[in-house]
This record gives C-alpha cells, structure tokens and sequence, in this order.
C-alpha cells in the first residue's frame, strides 16, 4: 500500500477504502505540519490545525477531480487554513505587518558571530520558524516537499515571479548572515 | 565588481536563465574572487536549507485522525 501514487490511495478511498487514507495521511503529516509550525509560530497550534486539513481534504475528496497534483490541492487547503487560523488570533496583526521585503529585523536579530558560535543547521532552523507566514510557506514547499515554483504559486495564488523574489529574498537573507561569517572568520 | 545581481545569482543557481546569461555570470564568477565568494555564500544557504528536516507530529496523530474519521 505504501507503494501506491497518490492518484491510486485517492482513488482507493473514494471507492470506501477509509483506511487507506492513512497512508495519505502519513505521506504528508511531517511536512504539513513543519509548514503550519513555521506559520503559526506554535506547535499545539499547527497540529490541531493539521488535523483540520486532513479532515476538509477527506471531507472532500469527491470534488478531487485529479486536475493537478493531491499535494498542490492539499498544500491549498493547508496554506488557506492556516491564514484563517491567523485572522483568528491576534498574530494577524503580527503577519499582516510581516512584508515580504521586511527581512531586515531578522538580519540586524541574527549576526556572523551567532553563526560561529552555534551549529549552522540550528541557527537556520531558528531563522525559518522566523520567517513572515508567506516566506516560512514557500521555504517549506520548496525545500520541503520539493515542489516546483509553478506549484508554489498555484497553492498561493500568487504570481510565479512573486513566488521567485519570495524564494530568493529568504535565500538571500541566509546568504548575508553567512557572507558576514565568512569575513569574521577570514579576520579572525 | 561588475553587473551581476543577487538576483541573478539566485536565477543562476537555479538553472533559471538564458543560456547567454547562464554564460555570463559563470564567467563573471570565474573572474571575480568576491563575486565567487558571495556565490559560495549562497550556495551555503541553498544546501542548508536543503538539509533542513521536517518536524514529527505527535506519534499518536494518524491512530487519532483516523478515530475522528470513524466517529
């Protein structure tokens, strides 16, 4: 069963196979819910939403009609439940003034001396659960779950080019951090 | 130290330019020390983000989905 593409799970559990949804469910949990962690800032938080996700996809999965991937469809329901969760709370506040071209306080919080002292994948790992909501949804899809710009952009019904300076602008800001390391190191 | 953006660097490293503008920042890489280090840098930044993990759901999550499924 693990074997089987997602097209061939879907079709199983529309035909009433309910237990084979786990094995959508298992496919996708761990990195759905790193996405939700690194938007909603919060554990509890992203897996009760997690949760949620998984429930409206199954709730829904007749109107699946296989016209693009089971990931890009879910990632969409993942993405849009998490901004609703957000409008719910007060961290909306906090995510609407989170700009994809303010990454600033993020390069003045982090410097290169931080990167010498602490283990980089830590340090990295620290800056992405502290990236704006949009950024953090992006990392993920695209490290992640190695899904293509095209794709990114389908889920966040944005333009790909947009998807292209919010990919390159996280990018960049790691790049800055250990360009400034890389100095410190070269001085030192 | 010559025209090559961030931008194109990040465009570059994605195989997502002209063959002639692929040409052109590799060249431009050869030539400059600091253009070749500003590319290592983000290089680094590509292979970390790379290797980042996923977080676990709790163990229990599927067994739990799955029961409100069945309710």
């Amino acid at each position: 069963m693990k074997n089987l593409t997602d097209v061939e799970i879907i079709e199983s559990v529309k035909k009433g196979n309910q237990a084979d949804y786990a094995v959508l469910i298992d496919r996708y949990k761990n990195k759905a819910f790193t996405m939700l962690k690194r938007m909603l800032k919060n554990e509890f938080d992203a897996e009760e939403v997690l949760m949620d996700c998984f429930l409206k996809a199954y709730n829904n999965i007749n109107n699946f009609k296989f016209e693009s991937k089971f990931s890009t469809w879910f990632y969409r329901i993942v993405y849009n439940t998490a901004l609703t969760k957000l409008s719910n709370t007060k961290r909306k506040i906090e995510s609407e003034m989170d700009s994809i071209d303010d990454l600033n306080y993020l390069e003045s919080k982090y410097n290169a001396d931080d990167f010498l002292k602490n283990d980089m994948s830590d340090l990295v790992r620290k800056i992405i659960n502290e990236l704006p909501v949009k950024n953090a949804a992006v990392i993920t899809m695209f490290y992640l779950e190695e899904m293509n710009t095209d794709e990114i952009a389908d889920v966040l019904q944005i333009s790909v080019a947009n998807v292209k300076v919010i990919l390159h602008r996280s990018r960049n800001l790691l790049k800055e951090l250990i360009e400034k390391r890389n100095l410190l190191q070269e001085i030192l | 130290m010559n025209n090559i953006t961030d931008e194109m660097l990040n465009k570059y490293l994605d195989n997502d330019l002209t063959s002639a503008e692929m040409q052109q920042v590799k060249s431009a890489i050869e030539k400059s020390t600091e253009l070749e280090k500003k590319y290592e840098a983000l290089l680094t930044a590509n292979n970390l983000l790379k290797k980042t993990d996923a977080d676990l759901t709790s163990g229990d999550f599927t067994k739990n989905l799955m029961q409100k499924l069945k309710a």
